[in-house]
């Protein structure tokens, strides 16, 4: 490897979780060449953003790869919820404030 | 060394386990479908502990055989991208009530006489191992030091990587159909995408093996319930324990490196359709309910992603390791029910000897035998 490969910073795609181009490719030619697999195996689409900023990144590398049309290759599960949300807000309200009470919920 | 054919329906932990052993035993000659990825079901929807704490004793001895054999994959295979994601955090069985602190006695003597180790904590002795855990809401818990937690991708991913360098062949998106049968003999597997030729067959196949078996006019009795699980956004790493209630089925624990807590709830409603995988509000409520009463701390963290899961369990709660009642070159697996992850590697090795030998040679599976379940 030449001075100035070793030197090419990394192409994060994933920004949530810090995946770079190269762990996808890796992953691909290593066989997990569907996006359910590629998901599980490198954790793309699996972050704070549940995708929505890398997923396209993520479907041409493979489209590119893989010679395949996006629509062939499809989107990964979709899972709830789709934003974020504090696991507080689903629990019963008098846990929750019973638990804020006592202090053991701090807003901080 | 052996040529023989051996094809492996069903790719989930179990399925990979299996072929792992087999390969250990000299088979090279190995195929694995599976419907979908490799991974798929039950083997990549759970919290990931291995357990050792079981009602019944036979189980608790298979999974802490199990449980070893999971604890030796990191030295046994040299050639793998990572390292098998696996941490001994130990296992907490917290109790809510008197009449489950009572339950944590019996549970006790088992997991004495099975694996050596476990002993009840008191609330403040379970604060030190889980420093978040609400002490003021728990009676006590009893503490496995052995238990552990992996991440389940990471390992299929480690197994599909081996079983590649090793020349195995691995059959993602291409489910079982039928099979072509001669006498006492299964012969073919037929697959959607062609026809595979057998001289051994193990099915594998989680909640699907019922009816893959109807398919060779045999009866398996297996119904199915759903599990759900949420994740939470990644925080600081500091909870190594799995946690396990006695008084319901709630799983906690945190996954590493990224530090997101990851909680499940099985058991919720059988008789639902069984192959539903779509997660429900009303379960996400009730892992929030648990989440905040027992770790208030985390209640204001982000959940992520929600999703379900859905596993397969005998009439008995027993699994199905065994020979075919009917076909001389056919075994099946199933019905590990929540388990699976545990039980998976000592039942890997158990088919495996099985389909070697005839019979298994450190694993008693007597009590795992189809015969049990006697039909009119």
């Amino acid at each position: 490897m030449s001075k100035e490969q070793a030197k090419k910073p990394p192409r994060i795609v994933c920004r949530c979780n810090d995946v770079t181009e190269e762990e996808i490719i890796k992953a691909i030619k290593a066989g997990f060449d569907d996006i359910e697999s590629l998901k599980r195996a490198t954790g793309v689409t699996t972050g704070y953003c549940q995708g929505k900023t890398c997923i396209y990144v993520v479907l041409g590398i493979m489209a590119k790869m893989l010679n395949k049309d996006i629509d062939e290759i499809g989107l990964p599960r979709t899972r709830v919820p789709l934003q974020p949300v504090p696991l507080g807000v689903f629990a019963p309200p008098e846990v929750l404030m019973e638990k804020i009470e006592k202090g053991k919920v701090k807003f901080s | 060394m052996s040529d023989e054919r051996i094809v492996i329906v069903g790719g989930g932990l179990v399925g990979l386990f299996t072929a792992y052993h087999l390969l250990k035993l000299g088979y090279r000659d190995i195929t694995i479908i599976d419907r979908k990825y490799i991974g798929y079901g039950a083997s990549n929807r759970g919290t990931g502990g291995l357990l050792h704490i079981f009602e019944d004793e036979d189980l608790a001895k298979l999974a802490c055989l199990s449980v070893n054999i999971w604890k030796k994959l990191d030295e046994e295979i040299v050639e793998k991208p990572r390292p098998v994601p696996l941490r001994t955090g130990g296992h907490l069985h917290v109790a809510t009530s008197k009449e489950g602190l009572n339950k944590l006695d019996k549970l006790k003597k088992i997991l004495r006489r099975t694996c050596g180790v476990g002993e009840i904590l008191t609330p403040p002795e379970v604060k030190e191992k889980a420093p978040i855990i609400d002490e003021d809401e728990i009676y006590g818990a009893l503490y496995d030091p052995l238990g552990s937690k992996v991440l389940q991708p990471g390992v299929v991913r480690i197994f599909e990587f081996y079983f590649k360098l090793k020349g195995l062949k691995l059959m993602k998106y291409n489910p079982a159909k039928n099979f072509k049968v001669e006498g006492s003999r299964v012969k073919t597997v037929i697959t959607e995408h062609g026809e595979i030729e057998a001289d051994k067959v193990v099915i594998t196949a989680g909640a699907f093996t019922k009816d893959l078996a109807c398919k060779l006019d045999e009866r398996i009795p297996l119904c199915t319930f759903r599990g759900e699980e949420a994740l939470t956004e990644g925080i600081h790493y500091e909870f190594e324990p799995f946690v396990t209630f006695v008084e319901n089925n709630f799983e906690f624990t945190q996954t590493w490196p990224r530090g997101e807590f990851i909680m499940g709830i099985s058991n919720t409603g059988i008789g639902e359709p069984a192959y539903d995988l779509r997660a429900s509000l009303s379960v996400l409520e009730k892992i929030a309910e648990y989440t905040c009463r027992y770790f208030p701390k985390i209640c204001l963290v982000n959940v992520l992603r929600q999703w379900a899961g859905v596993v397969d369990v005998t009439p008995d709660n027993i699994p199905i390791i065994s020979k075919s009642g009917k076909y001389e070159n056919l075994w099946y697996a199933a019905g590990f029910g929540t388990r699976g992850i545990t039980l998976s590697a000592g039942a890997g090795k158990a088919l495996a000897e099985m389909v070697a030998y005839g019979s298994t040679k450190t694993i008693s599976t007597e009590k795992f035998s189809i015969e049990r379940f006697a039909f009119e």
